[in-house]
């Protein structure tokens, strides 16, 4: 189900491209697709290819979901307090997690299906409601989705998904007030980046044991076999 | 010997593949199919089908008892020699001074001309008479007799009687079309129950297997992480609750478990088949009509087989009441007879007052039969009567049950549906709070190890609710059908 919405939240993002003439929910339906044939090319794990479809998923995903938007407002009276430079560092942050945490679902195989429904739309500000449907196990799941765009000279723009129920930029905000009342915003900062080290240790982990297990493998002669 | 074992693997194989094929043919049925199956084939009904036949050939019965009633008799014998015999020839030199010793007729005088002498001495007559007649004359078979015997009664009148009669047989097929429905309406709800019980605790099992299996990720997620640098600040006591959950989990499984061996036996059982499957369809609610109450106990009154039953048994037990007191006054009706009977060494005398083993003869009279123990009539009218009345007011005290059945099924399957909508709406919320546990997680930002548990579990438990909702939901509109005889 997870994995569902992020992949929503992914087809979100392809909208931006070429964007400009289509309104809210026509642009979600046609860059759906897009995501849809880019996520059926099934390239060997750690190939070349796979490098390139997650980089593809991540420019399509910078591009369409207005982080920039969904920063300043999760952070709301705080983001006035913080230097330029501090907002510019928190936008390629989140950025940086929420694109490594969609990437990471790219190989999911999830079935999906994805139901556009009402589109409501008050001068630059747009909604547009949407059900996913996700085979799980036990029943199937419908996953109420609420895209909130604004439009940009671009085109229209995502700067916050509700999912049943859940808003991300306010779940954002929440936390970002949390932490920046208790702990002040170099606290944040830090969390956030120590968690993209973190991850990176993870990987780099992963890919040693990988690795030893290759060479494990060449040395007893079991690998591949 | 190797052509032996190699012929023996391809017999083992071959049966292998039979075997396998067998399984792979085990059948599997839609609920439609389900039910159209158990109607068909289930003992239960098939046992009501054959009272509904039984009850028309009652009803048969009853048609026909305006037709004459009656029997045909005819017997064949040997008969003995019983032949007239010429009286005395008083010319004759007397040694019989009264002419008492008859003189048997010259050979070739025929029978009728033997009877038409008077037939005043007879062999029979002489049979005391050992120096004239013997044993011979009536043990040794002389000839042959037969009877034919035909009587008939048509019925006229009967003060009421078949009409009774035919008015219960009517009341008695009504109550066995009832029984029938009441069966197969049964085993359709038992159909019913069976499939979405089979339904719901497989999905249970997926939804608290999938539930267990991200448990104990959580588990060595938290455990590792708080052997590391714990940046999420875990404690023991998270840890603890996600153990607990757990557990409880896995009791939540043994339990949904038993439910899907529970719901395949009843499945196997009503099919008759042991390798019997449901499909793969999704569990999902069925949709009603949304009636009101009164819409259902209307459509009772019409369409539950138990109301016909009862309305069947009352005016069964009105007509048994008319016909006991019929059975107090006479039946008339127009009696028919008629006899042919021969002896071929029999001769009859020409006389009305003997019985006569030659004849043919034929009557017709209207005849009246009445009881005379009306005594014991009256009695039997009083029971009648009293039967007549409890069953009336037993008809109203179950229709009355069945208004309560109907009230109570209403109101569960509307507490199933309002809960299958508020646990839908709460495991919609749940999934978004766990959702958003796991973007707090990703981004760096989580920040209260309870909240992982809570959500998490706040998710399955909505999960599971929201299927058991499912399912309540089907089965209490399968016995609100049930109870209203709707389908």
């Amino acid at each position: 189900m997870k994995q569902a919405i992020l992949i929503a939240c992914v087809c979100v993002g392809a909208t931006a491209f070429g964007a400009t003439a289509l309104g809210p929910s026509a642009t979600l339906k046609e860059k759906n697709g897009q995501v849809n044939r880019l996520l059926k090319i099934k390239p060997p794990k750690g190939s070349a290819a796979e490098k390139k479809q997650k980089d593809d998923i991540k420019a399509l995903a910078s591009t369409l979901l207005d982080y920039g938007e969904l920063t300043k407002r999760a952070m709301a009276d705080h983001w006035d307090k913080i230097t330029s430079a501090q907002q510019t560092d928190l936008v390629t942050t989140l950025k940086e997690l929420i694109e490594r945490n969609y990437v990471k679902q790219l190989r999911s195989n999830i079935d999906y299906k994805v139901l556009y429904k009402e589109e409501n739309i008050d001068g630059d500000e747009a909604t547009v409601h949407s059900v996913v449907k996700v085979k799980t196990k036990g029943r199937d799941t419908d996953a109420d989705i609420v895209y909130k765009l604004r439009k940009v000279d671009a085109g229209w723009v995502v700067w916050d998904v509700v999912t049943d129920e859940v808003s991300l930029m306010r779940n954002y905000k929440s936390q970002f007030n949390r932490i920046i009342t208790d702990n002040g915003f170099p606290e944040l900062l830090k969390r956030m980046k120590d968690k993209l080290k973190q991850d990176d240790d993870q990987n780099a982990k992963d890919k040693a044991a990988k690795s030893g297990t290759k060479t494990a493998d060449a040395k007893t002669g079991a690998g591949g076999k | 010997m190797r052509t032996m074992i190699r012929r023996a693997a391809t017999l083992l194989a071959f049966s292998l593949a039979l075997a396998g094929a067998g399984r792979a043919d085990a059948a599997t049925y839609t609920l439609a199919q389900l039910i159209a199956k158990v109607k068909a084939e289930y003992p239960g009904v098939i046992a009501a089908r054959e009272a509904l036949e039984s009850s028309q050939a009652q009803l048969s019965q009853a048609q026909r008892l305006w037709m004459p009633q009656g029997g045909v008799d005819f017997w064949i014998t040997g008969s003995p020699n019983v032949q007239c015999l010429a009286p005395p020839d008083p010319t004759l030199p007397v040694s019989d001074p009264n002419h008492s010793n008859p003189h048997t007729y010259a050979a070739g005088v025929s029978k009728a001309e033997r009877e038409a002498g008077g037939c005043v001495y007879t062999s029979v007559v002489n049979l005391q008479n050992t120096a004239t007649g013997g044993l011979y004359d009536i043990a040794p078979i002389h000839g042959v007799a037969l009877s034919l015997s035909l009587n008939l009664l048509q019925p006229l009148y009967t003060f009421g009687k078949i009409e009774a009669a035919n008015g219960a047989a009517h009341a008695g097929l009504k109550a066995a079309k009832g029984q029938l429905e009441a069966a197969e309406a049964d085993v359709v709800f038992n159909a019913q129950r069976a499939y979405w019980g089979l339904k719901w605790s497989r999905a249970a099992v997926d939804v608290l297997g999938d539930g267990v299996s991200k448990l104990e990720d959580w588990i060595k997620r938290i455990d590792s992480a708080m052997n590391g640098k714990n940046p999420q600040k875990y404690t023991e006591g998270d840890l603890a609750r996600l153990k607990i959950a757990l557990y409880n989990a896995q009791l939540g499984l043994i339990d949904v478990r038993r439910a899907v061996v529970i719901a395949q036996s009843a499945l196997r059982v009503l099919t008759a088949d042991p390798e019997a499957d449901i499909d793969d369809s999704e569990l999902d609610n069925v949709e009603d009509g949304e009636h009101p109450v009164s819409f259902y106990e209307d459509q009772a009154r019409l369409h539950r087989p138990e109301a016909k039953m009862l309305d069947a048994a009352a005016t069964a037990a009105h007509y048994m009441h008319k016909l006991t007191l019929a059975q107090m006054l006479p039946d008339i009706g127009l009696a028919t007879n008629f006899n042919y009977s021969y002896a071929s060494s029999i001769d009859d005398a020409p006389s009305a007052f003997m019985s006569h083993m030659n004849g043919l003869g034929a009557s017709f009279a209207l005849v009246m039969h009445a009881p005379l123990d009306i005594g014991l009539r009256l009695g039997r009218l009083a029971q009648a009567r009293a039967d007549d009345r409890a069953m009336e007011a037993r008809r109203r005290q179950a229709l009355g049950g069945i208004a309560i059945e109907i009230d109570t099924a209403y109101a569960n399957h509307q507490e199933a549906d309002q809960r299958e909508d508020e646990t839908a709406h709460g495991e919609k919320v749940a999934r978004g709070w766990y959702n958003a546990v796991d973007q707090d997680m990703q981004a760096g930002l989580y920040t209260e190890g309870r909240e992982l548990t809570e959500a998490a579990r706040a998710y399955f438990d909505f999960r599971l609710r929201h299927l058991q909702a499912i399912m309540d939901s089907n089965v209490t509109l399968a016995w609100l059908e049930r109870t209203t005889g709707v389908e």
